[in-house]
């Protein structure tokens, strides 16, 4: 129990460099046997599993779980009929092998149940030494059962936003608490006829963060997807909703560098975005989810006017990943950015991408991709700038960069630049290559072992994207990547 | 000025390098065919010769570059034989060069790469040390605060990389530096204090230096014990330092 | 309608292939790289002056090793041309060595017009060199007056440097 607790604290203080009181921990996560780990509080005084597969009446069941508003479950129930009208995308990654039957739905903690440290796999044991992951967090973010929450912790620092206006709640607590501002965005950016997985999202979603922020408020310290109370770690249909109100400010982070597990093999998480007038909005996700995952993301955020959205993306696991943050910049000089890196190891395949839609004049974008491949992995890029008739002034550049480290794997690029608008440029390259034999040897003239030569060359081509990365996500990843290269990670 | 312990009698202890009938292949043609060479502890040897001649390969097959392979003969660091041995042991066991054409690697710092090299020596190193080592020499060979930064030889000029080459050396402080050709693309100005860096660190280490140079300018301004002409993979001439002012008239012909 | 330009030939030495694209179409244009050791340029210049649908596949296949193929497109858009130019690079597995080069360049003069510009790439070894490049945009102001300011009309102006540009007519 106490070591929770303790787990709490060292994890906030190692991300977020702030320390927080010791206190007892109250309420319990657990995971269920072979479906994902979800974390409720222990308000709810029975557990519930729902049976596999998704239809009119398990989704009825979920909402009717969350005591959701009528508008919600309808909005569920339109989403599940458009999900079964879809098809899944020819395009992109093979999601052939993937069973929409066979997939739990919802679920709610047992009281037992869940793997101990033993089942762990080694090779995931390893890399947590490695690369000095806290003991107390390891069990944690592998799926171990007894991880808790704390709630009087997380109040704490729920109080000082509040005090700010700022809302910062999981998203069912979010809907419950604020069901009009909800409603005045939710499916906005995103709509249920997006795509199969985005009406999938919509009818079975689950968790995920709800954030507002006031005109004119800096949140000043980074939010976390660890700080929510009722921490879904690894929520399947996680649907996140931020909205940024005028001339504000937020960096939002998700997700660990260090391997996660999830026993729940499909993950489809919707994110939508709103970055009003003025604001500035950057959301950093660092995804390394293990190798039996599908992480199939719909991204995507709105800009007005003179508002500027970052993602910054890092993919380092996944069995296949397809994901391409977009940004509709709507309004005048409104800018977006897309710093992305994919790691492709041995049966992995990144498709990853970016998106930028320039409607209005004077808006600005850039696309920086690196991607690299190992091991017989496969890293795609797909992207999209389009520029439309009457953005005059729109300007975009796109960088993507791939490093193919040996003959077994791949890259493949696949940019699409669509121009409607004469007033306007774009810049767009691509270089394919490896670590050059030349690096190689100065770096070894200078007493590095080639091994070690080859780690540096390869963070090095990561670092204009890791430089904006925070610091400690940053250390984590630039290890992972030297143990990758050493090839002792499964 | 040199000292005098530094120049002992020539035995085999004293002699820090010994190169005995090297012969070597580059894509399968032969370019160096069969070099006999000694350099002693603190001894500053000058290797001219005309283009094409083969200074670079033997200054890359010494390094260990795996393209140029040995086929005959024998090179002893310190009484070891080095020919089986990678670049990044050769380096640790104290031998430096100097790149006539220093490759770029784009995000990683010269003080990160210092730091790692200082490291596999199995030296404790703390990087604010480095950090401020670095930012000295940096200083004393004039080189800009910005380029420290970058990655190594990014965007930098020709002059800019050979400074960063010297840097390093100072840094590093090996046993045997190999300058290839560290004189062509500097002017005067800096020509003038990277040579008297070479120098002062000569005499404060006792390093020894094969010194390749492109310009006669850099060898009045070092203090050369030895000079060696190497033409078409042979060595065809040995001597001292009055070899280099014939040589500066008359140049290569008579070697014909 | 699908035009085809003649037979692009594999030959050992290198060669250079040009095409021109004046009119409304699909157009496709292959270089199958299955010689050891040959180089090929693909140099192509559009002209999409009026309305229409202009399609451009450029496809550049890397078979075997050591070679290398450079694939260049320049061009106008302008009169209500609705230009797509789509360059397909793929290194397969065998094609170690290989050096390839693809870019493209439109340059848009009203406002009446669009382009697509999709340049692919497939790599499926590592010891080559790719890349690609692709850039849309217009008439530099700073060209147009620096000639204004030698006398040469707005008109005059872009011809020069339409010419200067696509290196015909």
């Amino acid at each position: 129990m106490q070591s929770w607790g303790k787990t709490v604290i060292k994890s906030m203080s190692r991300f977020a460099k702030k320390v927080l009181r010791q206190v007892q921990d109250e309420s319990s996560i657990t995971d269920i046997g072979d479906t994902y780990k979800l974390g409720h509080s222990d308000k709810f005084e029975y557990a519930y599993k729902s049976a596999k597969g998704i239809s009119e009446e398990r989704v009825r069941e979920i909402s009717a779980m969350k005591a959701e508003p009528e508008w919600m479950l309808e909005i569920r129930l339109k989403a599940l009929k458009v999900f079964w009208e879809k098809e899944l995308p020819t395009w992109g990654g093979d999601m052939s092998k993937i069973n929409f039957d066979e997939i739990y739905y919802y679920l709610k903690p047992l009281e037992k149940a869940g793997r101990t440290w033993d089942e762990v796999p080694p090779e995931i044991k390893a890399t947590f030494e490695k690369i000095g992951v806290p003991q107390a967090e390891r069990e944690a973010l592998a799926g171990v059962k007894s991880q808790y929450d704390s709630e009087v912790i997380y109040g704490s620092l729920r109080k000082s936003l509040a005090d700010k206006g700022v809302i910062f709640l999981g998203m069912d607590e979010g809907l419950k608490q604020y069901p009009d501002l909800v409603k005045e965005y939710f499916g906005k950016l995103i709509p249920m006829g997006d795509n199969k997985l985005a009406a999938l999202n919509t009818a079975a979603w689950s968790g995920g963060s709800f954030i507002y922020v006031p005109k004119g408020v800096d949140v000043g310290l980074p939010l976390q997807t660890y700080f929510r109370i009722n921490s879904e770690n690894a929520g399947q249909f996680e649907r996140t909703l931020i909205i940024l109100d005028e001339g504000a400010n937020l960096h939002y982070i998700e997700g660990c560098s260090a391997p996660s597990y999830s026993s729940g093999s499909l993950h489809a998480a919707v994110v939508e975005i709103f970055v009003k007038k003025g604001a500035k909005m950057q959301y950093t996700t660092v995804q390394n989810w293990y190798k039996n995952v599908y992480n199939l993301v719909t991204k995507r955020a709105r800009v007005e006017e003179d508002g500027l959205m970052r993602w910054i993306d890092g993919n380092l696991g996944s069995k296949l990943t397809m994901k391409y943050p977009s940004c509709i910049l709507a309004g005048r000089k409104a800018r977006g950015e897309i710093l992305s890196i994919a790691w492709a190891g041995a049966d992995q395949h990144q498709d990853t991408g970016a998106k930028m839609i320039h409607l209005a004049p004077e808006t600005t974008s850039q696309i920086l991709s690196k991607s690299i491949s190992k091991g017989g992995g496969r890293a795609t890029y797909r992207g999209l700038v389009q520029i439309n008739k009457g953005a005059k002034g729109a300007r975009s550049k796109v960088v993507c960069d791939a490093l193919i480290l040996d003959s077994k794997s791949r890259s493949d690029t696949y940019p699409t630049n669509k121009i409607m608008e004469n007033e306007s440029t774009l810049e767009h390259e691509a270089v394919v290559s490896r670590i050059s034999e030349e690096q190689l040897f100065y770096l070894m003239s200078r007493g590095i072992s080639e091994h070690e030569a080859e780690g540096m060359i390869v963070n090095g081509f990561l670092e204009p994207v890791m430089r904006e990365v925070p610091f400690e996500y940053a250390i984590e990843m630039n290890r992972l990547v030297n143990l990758e290269m050493e090839g002792s990670v499964g | 000025m040199k000292t005098q312990e530094l120049k002992k009698s020539r035995t085999q202890d004293n002699e820090l390098l010994i190169i005995k009938k090297l012969k070597v292949e580059v894509e399968g043609k032969e370019i160096l065919k069969g070099v006999d060479l000694e350099v002693a502890r603190g001894e500053v040897v000058a290797l001219m010769g005309p283009n094409g001649s083969g200074k670079s390969s033997f200054s890359n097959t010494l390094m260990g570059n795996p393209n140029y392979k040995i086929t005959e003969g024998e090179i002893f660091f310190e009484g070891k034989k080095i020919n089986e041995m990678s670049p990044d042991e050769r380096a640790n066991l104290g031998i430096f060069m100097a790149f006539q054409y220093p490759v770029s690697i784009p995000g990683v710092t010269v003080r990160e790469m210092l730091i790692a090299s200082m490291r596999s020596k199995g030296q404790e190193v703390k990087a604010l040390d480095v950090k401020r080592q670095v930012e000295e020499v940096a200083r004393e060979l004039r080189i800009g605060d910005d380029l420290l930064s970058r990655g190594l030889n990014e965007g930098f000029s020709g002059g800019e990389k050979k400074k960063m080459e010297i840097l390093q050396m100072k840094v590093l402080q090996p046993k045997l530096a190999i300058l290839d050709e560290t004189d062509s693309g500097l002017d005067m100005d800096a020509l003038n204090f990277v040579a008297y860096e070479l120098q002062r660190q000569i005499e404060q280490t006792g390093m020894s230096v094969i010194l390749i140079t492109h310009y006669q300018k850099m060898l009045s301004l070092v203090e050369v014990d030895k000079v060696v002409v190497l033409k078409k993979g042979l060595l065809v001439d040995k001597g001292g330092k009055t070899l280099i002012a014939e040589l500066g008239k008359n140049g290569y012909k008579k070697y014909e | 309608m699908k035009k085809r330009t003649q037979g692009i030939k594999n030959t050992r030495t290198q060669d250079v292939e040009r095409f021109l694209v004046t009119e409304p179409g699909k157009y496709e244009y292959e270089v199958i790289m299955d010689k050891l050791n040959s180089e090929k340029d693909l140099l192509g210049i559009i002209k999409a002056e009026t309305e229409g649908d202009y399609e451009i596949n450029l496809f550049s296949r890397h078979e075997v090793g050591k070679t290398k193929c450079r694939v260049e497109v320049k061009g106008i858009v302008s009169g209500g041309a609705r230009v797509k130019v789509r360059g397909r690079v793929k290194i397969e597995k065998n094609a170690v060595g290989s050096d390839s080069f693809l870019a493209m360049k439109l340059l848009m003069l009203d406002n009446r017009s669009s382009a697509v510009a999709e340049p692919e790439l497939e790599i499926e070894n590592n010891e080559v060199k790719a890349s690609h490049s692709a850039s849309v945009g217009r008439i530099d102001e700073e060209q147009l007056f620096y000639l204004a300011t030698r006398g040469v009309s707005k008109s005059e102006a872009e011809k020069l440097i339409i010419k200067g540009f696509l290196g015909v007519e």
